[in-house]
């Protein structure tokens, strides 16, 4: 939870698709969650 | 959300600030302060579609550009992370509509850090760029341990997870919107992209 997000200047278009990134989520299933909570019970106990 | 939170630090809002820019609509800021007298800052993004995004980072780490990637080894993750959670419960209280999202940001060591150096030799697969070294995004640690903290207090009852590896990136869908919104999903995620294209920073 924290990043760095670049302000881009005014007109600086080329700056900015050079660093676009693309973001591709995948929806986490209820076994996905589970296998999760298992792992992360470590981080929580 | 809360009901099975072990704990949480006492937290207060700072400000509240109206953005007239872009998809962003208000960015709020809370403050609490751990027993070891650490003092943190939560910065929530609320863009639009009821979307609130969170960072935090240590007070004092306020004009570090790095304040995001340093990692402070106080040891107080737990109660950092429960705290956010309760502060995302706060909002959704106001906001019954409200989605969360975050990005682990990638830890960021600079040569002057000789402590973190020393345990570098067992992370190989950090990137040397000009004086730092840099852990690369992709399933960095942060996002690991966010996630499956996240995983474990928020249930998929309220609310869709929806998890991107290669960026760390990860998104709550509020379910309730879901239902009056049925594309909120493509929404978000274009909407995600467009605001925080320098991921990789």
């Amino acid at each position: 939870m924290g990043y760095n997000v670049e302000k881009s200047k005014k007109g600086d278009k080329k700056a900015k698709s050079a660093n676009s990134v693309k973001v591709s989520f995948k929806r986490l299933t209820a076994l996905d969650l589970e296998k999760r909570r298992s792992s992360a019970y470590k981080y929580v106990i | 959300m809360l009901s099975n939170l072990p704990f949480y630090y006492p937290f207060k809002s700072v400000f509240v600030k109206k953005s007239p820019h872009g998809d962003l609509c208000t960015l709020r800021t809370f403050r609490f302060t751990t027993p070891k007298k650490n003092i943190y800052i939560v910065r929530i993004e609320e863009y639009k579609l009821h979307t609130f995004m969170l960072k935090f980072h240590l007070a004092k780490h306020k004009n570090n550009k790095y304040k995001y990637n340093i990692t402070t080894n106080f040891n107080e993750t737990r109660g950092i992370l429960y705290t956010c959670i309760a502060i995302m419960h706060s909002i959704l209280i106001d906001s019954k509509l409200a989605s969360f999202g975050f990005i682990g940001a990638q830890t960021i060591f600079t040569d002057t850090d000789s402590i973190h150096r020393v345990k570098l030799k067992r992370c190989k697969e950090y990137i040397k760029v000009q004086n730092t070294i840099k852990e690369p995004m992709q399933n960095n640690s942060r996002f690991r341990v966010y996630q499956g903290i996240v995983s474990y207090f928020v249930r998929e009852v309220n609310f869709v997870h929806l998890v991107d590896e290669n960026n760390s990136a990860y998104i709550l869908l509020n379910k309730a919107h879901q239902l009056e919104l049925p594309n909120l999903e493509d929404l978000v995620s274009e909407m995600f992209e467009r605001n925080f294209a320098p991921l990789g920073v």
